[in-house]
């Protein structure tokens, strides 16, 4: 099978997201054709693919924020099913970085925080705060705690949507387009966050077109087209010697 | 000219009074409405926009009964027309509530659950006005459907409908004026008799209209305070949304004279 090339080390190999021939349609449209995609634990996977290829829907399939029509997903060992109990137990061990930050304007950077982890991980106010500040200064930005979303730069913002998400100690994390939306000066905060993560052994997901940060961290690049994986590789392979002529195309579009 | 308010009226009180007692049963009633309004409001107005279809159904025939109806028709239905349809004892009981508390109650449901219905179909604005991102977030953060409502949604989307809030505060006291159709001794009502005891028809409304204003500068501005004090930092003032209330508005303030022709 395609993925299984440049596989990771074997202490990795016991997989964490199992994928199967999901299906994800919007009306008439299939969004999601037959995917089939194992990440395996510590494993960092960048989705690359040109926009409307599915990319973004797949992995909002895998922390069920869409539904998805047909196949398996199974995180952690519990499978996505309409079970709200799974759904929110699969919900908090899977962190999502959105595209648009989405932090509550309505809460402080530290309250955005410790929401989670007080109402759906039962922590105490000073526990939620301790790790909320810890996690805030690994994002460096714990001196900005007590401001509002609104009071912060986008790069600041989408640091914080991190540390939000960490808060809830997830075993694997999603990001969707996290840099999009950025302007350009502020995509290197954010990446580097992104890479320390990575470092420190974090499973993650990334839909990007950072072609830096996936030859940097990512084991295995997944590229999609028009709701298919057409091409899985080890970034170096990937980004020098594509084997599609979709991929090929697509490269050249977006590397100079 | 409003002289005659300070006269001595038959019963050994001046006219005044009457005026300052008809204003304590407008704002009881205004105020003690207001919050049967908002509580339900804001429950139908979650119905509103819930996936649950039973739920979502049962607001939306809540708010179209509520809002379609008009209001003096809804104060008759209550006063009139309930006590016959319920169980002769009931029906007889509620009978023999004594005046004012007989007119007051009724009146007191009728403009909450009539202002609830239009409250519902703000909060459902405010709740649809919200990025999608907020919920998506939330969800993604593991917070289920309740804690979602309760912590991200309805704390924004009650922010954002505080200037159109603002009406629907104005609009209840206003409405209060309606009860005199069912008899009670409220503001309007005073007025209506100051007039008719003294001849003093200019002087009577004239001042039941300077407390009306009175009252709507004072709703206005304390709303414009709470606006201010629950406002997020760093974000802009939703202000615009309040305008799109005063076509409605205007139409409502035309039951009133008809309430009046009525009462004749």
């Amino acid at each position: 099978m395609l993925y299984e090339i440049g596989a990771p080390p074997a202490e990795r190999s016991s997989p964490i997201v199992v994928v199967e021939s999901l299906v994800k349609r919007f009306g008439s449209f299939a969004a999601l054709n037959d995917i089939n995609l194992t990440v395996a634990k510590g494993e960092k996977i960048v989705l690359c693919g040109p926009s409307g290829s599915g990319k973004s829907t797949l992995i909002r399939c895998i922390n069920h924020i869409e539904k998805h029509d047909g196949g398996r997903i199974v995180i952690d060992g519990i499978e996505l099913t309409d079970r709200m109990a799974d759904i929110n137990s699969v919900r908090c061990e899977v962190g999502m970085v959105f595209q648009s930050f989405n932090l509550f304007p309505h809460l402080s950077v530290v309250e955005n925080c410790m929401l989670a982890p007080m109402k759906v991980r039962g922590l105490s106010r000073p526990e939620a705060h301790d790790r909320a500040i810890g996690l805030l200064r690994k994002v460096r930005i714990h001196d900005q705690a007590n401001k509002y979303p609104a009071h912060l730069s986008g790069g600041q913002q989408q640091r914080v949507a991190i540390a939000r998400a960490l808060c809830m100690q997830p075993k694997i994390m999603l990001f969707d387009e996290p840099t999009s939306a950025l302007d350009p000066e502020m995509v290197k905060e954010v990446l580097e966050t992104m890479v320390e993560l990575a470092r420190e052994g974090m499973t993650m997901v990334c839909v990007t077109h950072e072609m830096g940060f996936a030859r940097e961290v990512a084991d295995r690049v997944v590229f999609m087209d028009r709701g298919s994986i057409v091409e899985e590789g080890d970034p170096d392979t990937f980004f020098s010697a594509p084997r599609t002529e979709r991929a090929k195309s697509f490269l050249s579009q977006i590397v100079h | 000219m409003f002289g005659v308010l300070f006269e001595q009226t038959a019963d050994g009180q001046r006219y005044i009074d009457w005026l300052l007692s008809g204003l304590g049963w407008t704002l009881a009633l205004a105020f003690f409405g207001w919050w049967i309004a908002f509580a339900v409001g804001v429950v139908v107005g979650i119905g509103r926009t819930v996936r649950n279809r039973f739920f979502a159904a049962l607001a939306r025939m809540y708010v179209e009964i509520f809002r379609n109806i008009p209001v003096l028709v809804q104060m008759f239905l209550w006063y009139f027309v309930l006590p016959e349809i319920l169980p002769d004892t009931l029906g007889n009981a509620i009978k023999q509530i004594p005046p004012p508390w007989g007119s007051f109650f009724p009146a007191l449901l009728c403009l909450g659950l009539y202002t609830a219905a239009r409250i519902a179909e703000q909060v459902r604005a405010g709740i649809e006005a919200l990025p999608k991102g907020q919920a998506e977030a939330a969800n993604a953060l593991g917070l289920g459907g309740y804690l979602t409502y309760r912590y991200i949604i309805i704390p924004q989307a009650l922010r954002l409908i505080v200037p159109s809030l603002t009406s629907e505060v104005m609009g209840i006291y206003k409405n209060t004026s309606v009860a005199l159709t069912i008899g009670l001794m409220e503001l309007t009502a005073q007025a209506r008799q100051i007039s008719e005891v003294t001849f003093q028809t200019f002087t009577a409304f004239g001042a039941a209209t300077l407390i009306y204003l009175a009252l709507a500068l004072i709703a206005y501005q304390s709303m414009m305070l709470i606006d201010k004090a629950v406002h997020i930092p760093g974000t802009a003032h939703a202000r615009d949304i309040a305008d799109q209330e005063l076509t409605a508005e205007v139409q409502q303030d035309g039951v009133v004279p008809d309430a009046m022709e009525v009462v004749k």
